[in-house]
């Protein structure tokens, strides 16, 4: 026990820390402005975040992970997140790993958004681990942005459900897969629309060395009867190796004739004539397809306090990909 | 020609226009101003019945025929026309080939000349329907489909706007010659105060907050350039 | 808008009618007494009636597990109660000629050579001496059996074996005609060939096979035409197409599918099954064109094997349902070779209550460097109580390949039908003028020939639709 307390840092930048390790839950906050109201149950945890003010709040939530000797097939932990209305959350999930691990780890999250609430959600797997994440999504007029970032995992089968129950929702995703050596991951996403007004927006980058082997799926289908949606799915993919497998799956299930609906999937090589241009400036080869690969990354993570946490980490896969080493 | 009735209309249960009365009698010019969103454009929507612009009291009468409930290819058949502000983009058909469907037997000599009359750049008619055309080439082939179909009654949806003066003077003299041989009202809606250096109107009428707030001779033009639409607003002024 | 599409008019099926000729038919029911029966009525040789019970056990094998992946709902077709051939006993009867006249493909006509089949035989060939100075062999597939046994057991089957699916199987135990199509080396063939499939008998489910080789630098156009009387049951078509394409040829294989669609409550019509499939060899070419408009439920991907480097694969379709129709249509674009390409484009319009699915699969294998694909698949709905679906599967393993897919769900805008409104048409009108420039990329890629038939088709089907 005391190896675990000298391992775990809380940091103090953001409002709430909750930190499981193995199964054993340690919460902070420090916020006065909202009320929290936890309840832990045999690996089932239940957090209600509350606004007390009824005005809008920033708030940061981190979700801290911490596995020490664990050598389980399944390790199962279902987490359920209520957040009350006009709350902006950025909610961070954070893996760390001690001692021998041999896990596949499994969890549930599930959030349930209430109105004029804005939620960004950084999902990056910043450990080699094995990791079947199911998220469940059910909100009411407010606004969710997921940021899935896969650099470091090293199997990851991903299940993300979205689910709105009020009108003018909005909706975004936004993936940065960077694979290399034998990387696998499996992503679903279905996303399921019975109302009006409602924005879905996906994008996802993905670049692919050596033996990574990829399969995306996405799911939208828009009801009966609804009116002014707009749907929008993308598929950026580059490969960098004949080894590579991947295999994409973009599903459309209309039943709506008033709708706006694209989706598009690209695969190919870089554009020579941007490379050749950062030559031309006296930009070794290395450094203009590192530029060139984040500046097309950076469209997927425009937003500020995103791209603080995670652009150096990025940065540092993409050269890790780029040099090939024979 | 065209008479309208104490006219009410609304959009998905919005008012827009409230009691208009409007009398086009044959061979008049008639030319309808007023600043944006007073209902200009609506009110050329609810004569030529667009779906959605519903009639909530009222009459339009054309030629002792009222045309509330018909609907808008009827109209059309009538000899209203409605020159569009912003005309419709239709991607396969040839401009050809929609000018073919408009009227049965039309020759492809005619199209040609009214083509020349009005200086289509005749490889126009080969591409699709308004597909990246012009603004002004646009304008010209909502012009080119009025002296094709000939209609009665002409309303122009804002023609000038956005046009060279050429344009404007290739678009008014063809009108113009089209109004004397032909029996015909014209209904022009505009922003554009220059407009009576082309067009000799009989009658203008100021247009505000859906309702016809003013309507008099040529020469009331000249006070809305000088002093704008607010000297209109209130009623103390004859003119 | 919505109360112009809930009207209906009545149906008005152009082919629905029924020729009452003698023929011979088979007894109901599937077995291997069946299969020997057909054989021996065709005159066979025996290394068919061989190939013919060999998909006939495979078929037994799998008999309940039919495909139910597609996105089509239909009640479990009874083998049982279908009769697997039916021939008429003359074929020079008077009645025949007059059935195709009345279907618009009189057995005169100079500019095309048709083959006409009849149920499940093949009636006539017309033009065979035009083809025959040429060196080429337009004949039926039953004839091809026993005048070219070489050229039919080195190729059929060879793209689509007989284990490839359900379907295929059955195809291949129970088939009765179709054509076979031999253009010999340098050879382009100088007229379309054509085959026109009736089915008239009310029990009878068809079963055709199609054979198309192209040997080097040859090309040839074909189209396919089908039709089918009302009748208020369902039948059973279950076609195979296989078409190869040597090194340096062209093959365009175009269809306008026009079987019985069924009443506007889902009664009757076509169940149509086909397995279309084609290789292509070094620098070789085979473009499939098909405008879909009939058939109670489609079941159909022409795809492409692009084996030979250089070669080239294209697939561009038209599918119309209207009331309670259901198709699944889509392509297959398999890149094996170097500096391959293929384009898909797909565009699906659905009134009513009617299913509308794109379903594809392009997938770039390891040493197909350079490939290209282009896919465009859109859908129009029609009314509110319509639906479309995509399903693309894209599967990549080359680094060196550019695979581009895009796809949209389009409405007729309204302010377009007010624009073509208010110029005199009437909605009719301006809704086959929209869905004409809708169409227009494909259309044009038809044999000119069959442009106009097509167009009229749509127009029809329109009409239909709207009323």
């Amino acid at each position: 026990m005391y190896l675990i307390n000298s391992k775990i840092k809380i940091y103090k930048n953001f409002d709430i820390n909750i930190i499981i390790f193995n199964n054993y839950l340690k919460s902070i906050y420090n916020n006065k402005k909202i009320k929290i109201k936890i309840i832990n149950k045999n690996k089932y945890l239940y957090i209600y975040i509350k606004n007390i003010n009824n005005k809008y709040i920033n708030i940061k939530l981190l979700l801290n992970f911490y596995y020490f000797n664990i050598v389980t097939f399944l390790n199962k932990y279902i987490i359920k997140l209520k957040i009350d209305k006009k709350i902006n959350l950025l909610l961070i999930e954070k893996y760390n790993l001690y001692g021998y691990n041999l896990l596949f780890n499994y969890n549930i999250i599930k959030l349930i958004v209430k109105r004029k609430s804005y939620i960004k959600y950084l999902k990056n797997i910043n450990k080699e681990i094995s990791l079947m994440n199911k998220i469940y999504i059910y909100q009411k007029e407010s606004r969710i942005d997921i940021y899935d970032i896969n650099i470091k995992n090293l199997n990851s089968n991903n299940f993300i459900f979205i689910k709105n129950y009020s009108n003018n929702c909005i909706n975004n995703i936004y993936g940065i897969y960077i694979l290399n050596k034998y990387q696998f991951l499996k992503n679903k996403i279905i996303y399921f629309n019975k109302f009006n007004n409602c924005k879905n927006n996906q994008k996802f980058i993905s670049i692919l060395n050596d033996y990574t082997k990829v399969i995306l799926k996405g799911i939208i289908n828009i009801n009966k009867n609804t009116r002014n949606n707009i749907s929008y799915q993308n598929y950026k993919n580059y490969i960098l190796s004949n080894n590579v497998y991947i295999n994409i799956k973009p599903y459309l299930n209309i039943y709506s004739n008033n709708i706006k609906c694209t989706h598009g999937v690209n695969m190919g090589k870089i554009d020579n004539n941007i490379i050749y241009y950062l030559l031309s400036r006296g930009l070794n080869i290395l450094k203009s397809k590192l530029l060139y690969y984040y500046s097309i990354l950076y469209e997927n993570i425009k937003d500020k306090n995103i791209l603080y946490l995670i652009k150096n980490k990025i940065k540092k896969k993409i050269k890790e990909c780029l040099i090939v080493k024979k | 020609m065209l008479k309208i009735n104490k006219l009410y209309t609304s959009i998905k249960n919005k008012k827009i226009l409230k009691n208009i009365n409007l009398n086009i009698k044959n061979n008049e010019i008639h030319i309808l101003m007023g600043p944006n969103g007073s209902g200009k454009s609506t009110l050329s929507y609810t004569i030529t019945r667009k779906p959605y612009y519903n009639i909530i009291k009222g009459d339009i009468i054309f030629n002792k025929k009222k045309i509330n409930k018909l609907s808008s290819d009827k109209i059309s058949k009538l000899g209203i026309f409605l020159s569009f502000q912003n005309p419709i983009e239709i991607e396969g058909i040839t401009m050809l080939n929609f000018l073919k469907n408009l009227k049965k037997n039309i020759k492809y000599k005619k199209i040609l000349k009214y083509s020349k009359l009005l200086k289509i750049n005749l490889d126009n008619l080969h591409r699709f329907f308004n597909l990246g055309f012009s603004g002004g080439e646009k304008k010209k082939n909502e012009i080119l489909q009025l002296l094709i179909l000939k209609p009665k009654l002409i309303i122009l949806d804002e023609i000038d706007s956005g046009l060279d003066i050429d344009t404007i003077k290739i678009i008014f003299n063809i009108l113009n010659y089209y109004f004397l041989n032909n029996k015909c009202s014209i209904l022009i809606i505009t922003h554009n105060t220059n407009i009576i250096n082309y067009i000799n109107p009989n009658l203008v009428h100021i247009l505000n907050k859906g309702k016809i707030i003013f309507s008099g001779k040529k020469k009331i033009i000249n006070y809305i350039e000088k002093y704008g639409y607010k000297f209109f607003n209130k009623k103390r002024i004859c003119i | 808008m919505e109360k112009i599409f809930n009207k209906y008019k009545k149906e008005k099926y152009k082919y629905g009618f029924y020729t009452n000729i003698k023929s011979k038919t088979l007894p109901l029911g599937i077995n291997s007494y069946i299969i020997k029966k057909i054989s021996n009525l065709k005159n066979e040789p025996n290394w068919m009636l061989k190939i013919r019970l060999k998909a006939y056990k495979y078929w037994k094998s799998i008999r309940n597990k039919y495909p139910k992946w597609a996105n089509l709902k239909y009640n479990k077709i009874k083998f049982n109660n279908i009769s697997y051939y039916s021939g008429i006993l003359n074929k020079n009867n008077k009645k025949i000629k007059k059935t195709f006249n009345k279907l618009g493909v009189p057995i005169n006509n100079k500019k095309i050579s048709i083959d006409y089949v009849f149920d499940s035989v093949s009636i006539k060939t017309t033009l065979n001496k035009i083809l025959k100075k040429k060196g080429i062999i337009f004949c039926s597939i039953s004839k091809a059996i026993k005048k070219y046994p070489n050229l039919i057991k080195k190729y059929l089957g060879s793209v689509v074996p007989y284990n490839d699916n359900f379907y295929s199987a059955l195809n291949t135990s129970v088939f009765s005609d179709g054509s076979f199509c031999y253009i010999p080396k340098g050879v382009k063939c100088p007229i379309e060939l054509s085959t026109y499939f009736r089915i008239n008998n009310g029990l009878i489910g068809q079963f055709e096979r199609t054979l198309i080789i192209v040997n080097d630098k040859g090309s040839v156009s074909y189209l396919e035409g089908c039709t089918a009387p009302i009748r208020l049951k369902n039948q059973l078509h279950a076609a195979v197409v296989e078409l190869i394409a040597l090194k340096n040829s062209y093959i365009k294989y175009s269809t306008i599918q026009n079987w019985y669609p069924g009443n506007k409550n889902g009664k009757g019509g076509i169940l149509n099954f086909v397995t279309k499939r084609g290789i292509c060899g070094k620098n070789s070419k085979i473009s499939w064109i098909q405008v879909e408009t009939g058939s109670s439920v489609t079941w159909k991907y022409p795809s492409c094997i692009l084996k030979g480097d250089n070669s080239i694969g294209e697939f561009r379709s038209i599918s119309f349902t209207k009331n309670l129709q259901q198709i699944d249509t889509g392509s297959k674009m398999i890149h094996i070779g170097k500096n391959t390409s293929s384009l898909i484009i797909s565009k699906g319009i659905s009134a009513n209550y009617s299913k509308n699915t794109y379903r594809g699969l392009v997938k770039i294998e390891k040493n197909a460097n350079n490939s290209k694909n282009y896919t465009q698949c859109d859908s129009m709905l029609i009314g509110s109580k319509s639906s479309a679906y995509t399903y693309p599967n894209i599967i990549s393993k080359n680094k060196n390949s550019i695979i581009e897919h895009e796809s949209t769900i389009s409405i007729i805008e309204e302010e377009k039908i007010f624009y073509c409104n208010q110029r005199g048409l009437n909605n009719e009108k301006a809704m086959s003028i929209i869905v004409n420039g809708y169409t227009y990329d494909i259309l044009n890629k038809l044999p000119l020939e069959f442009v106009i038939e097509a167009k009229d088709l749509l127009n029809i089907e329109i009409k239909n639709s709207i009323g």
